[in-house]
């Protein structure tokens, strides 16, 4: 149960941490690279409200990860990231109106399939290793 | 073009951040207690780690790119292209660290640059960018 909660808050708490930030980002609008108009654009991104709260999730999203990996085992924890790829699409979809292509979801499937590849190997690689 | 150019060198100070963290984090030793005492003179090592200071400055580099790049392009878009990091670090770990690198790691971030591929090609933004004052330049 305590997993399971630290595990929602996790993916939860990235999702809603990433959506806020980006809803922040389209409000302070492009930020341009040049000197003055970049002090003027920190100055706007510090003070948007989408942006602290954001930040703050993503704060909430991190200890809950460090408190899962101080018992739980991180070929377990690491994985269950990947379903945030998938979580975060869908967020932009339904509260930043973006629109998801095919193409886009069909990448997007293969990136979050891939992490959780590259976040078991290790455990493949054991049982591979053990069945040989 | 300059979304994805900025995104790259987001992703390289992320890759870059995350190994001097290791590395200072390695430096201090196994975590492994949960005495309020202890954790905080753990605490008082790890800032006083140089290469945790370090590590930390790179990564906010990579976070405000990261924002940057939010400014001009979809949440749906620069996500997945940052798991590019993912190819980086099995890269870096083979090439610089000599780290052994599986051949499902290998796999998996293959399939990674495919699906970065894809969404690189498509549209970086589909929503109407803010209409905010023009800063004067």
């Amino acid at each position: 149960m305590k997993t399971f909660l630290l595990f929602c808050s996790l993916i939860g708490g990235s999702s809603l941490g990433e959506i806020l930030s980006a809803k922040g980002m389209q409000q302070v609008g492009d930020v341009s690279l040049r000197p003055r108009a970049l002090v003027q654009a920190i100055l706007r991104m510090i003070r948007n409200p989408y942006l602290i709260g954001g930040v703050a999730c993503m704060a909430v999203s991190f200890f809950s990860f460090i408190s899962l990996l101080s018992y739980a085992d991180l070929s377990f924890v690491v994985p269950l990231t990947a379903v945030s790829y998938i979580t975060n699409t869908l967020g932009a979809r339904f509260f930043l109106g973006e629109r998801i292509s095919k193409e886009r979801w069909m990448g997007t499937l293969m990136v979050a399939f891939g992490v959780a590849l590259v976040s078991i190997s290790d455990k493949l690689e054991a049982w591979f290793g053990s069945t040989r | 073009m300059k979304t994805l150019v900025v995104l790259f060198v987001a992703i390289c100070a992320q890759t870059l951040g995350d190994v001097c963290l290791t590395k200072g984090m390695k430096s201090i030793g196994e975590v492994n207690t949960l005495d309020p005492a202890k954790l905080f003179h753990i605490g008082v090592q790890v800032f006083t780690t140089p290469y945790v200071w370090l590590g930390i400055l790179i990564l906010s580099i990579f976070f405000g790119l990261y924002l940057v790049a939010l400014s001009w392009a979809d949440l749906s878009f620069v996500l997945p292209v940052t798991a590019f990091g993912y190819v980086m670090n099995a890269f870096m770990s083979w090439k610089l660290l000599g780290e052994h690198v599986s051949p499902a790691r290998w796999v998996g971030t293959l399939v990674i640059c495919f699906g970065v591929a894809i969404v690189a090609k498509t549209e970086q933004r589909t929503t109407k960018p803010a209409a905010v004052e023009v800063s004067a330049e």
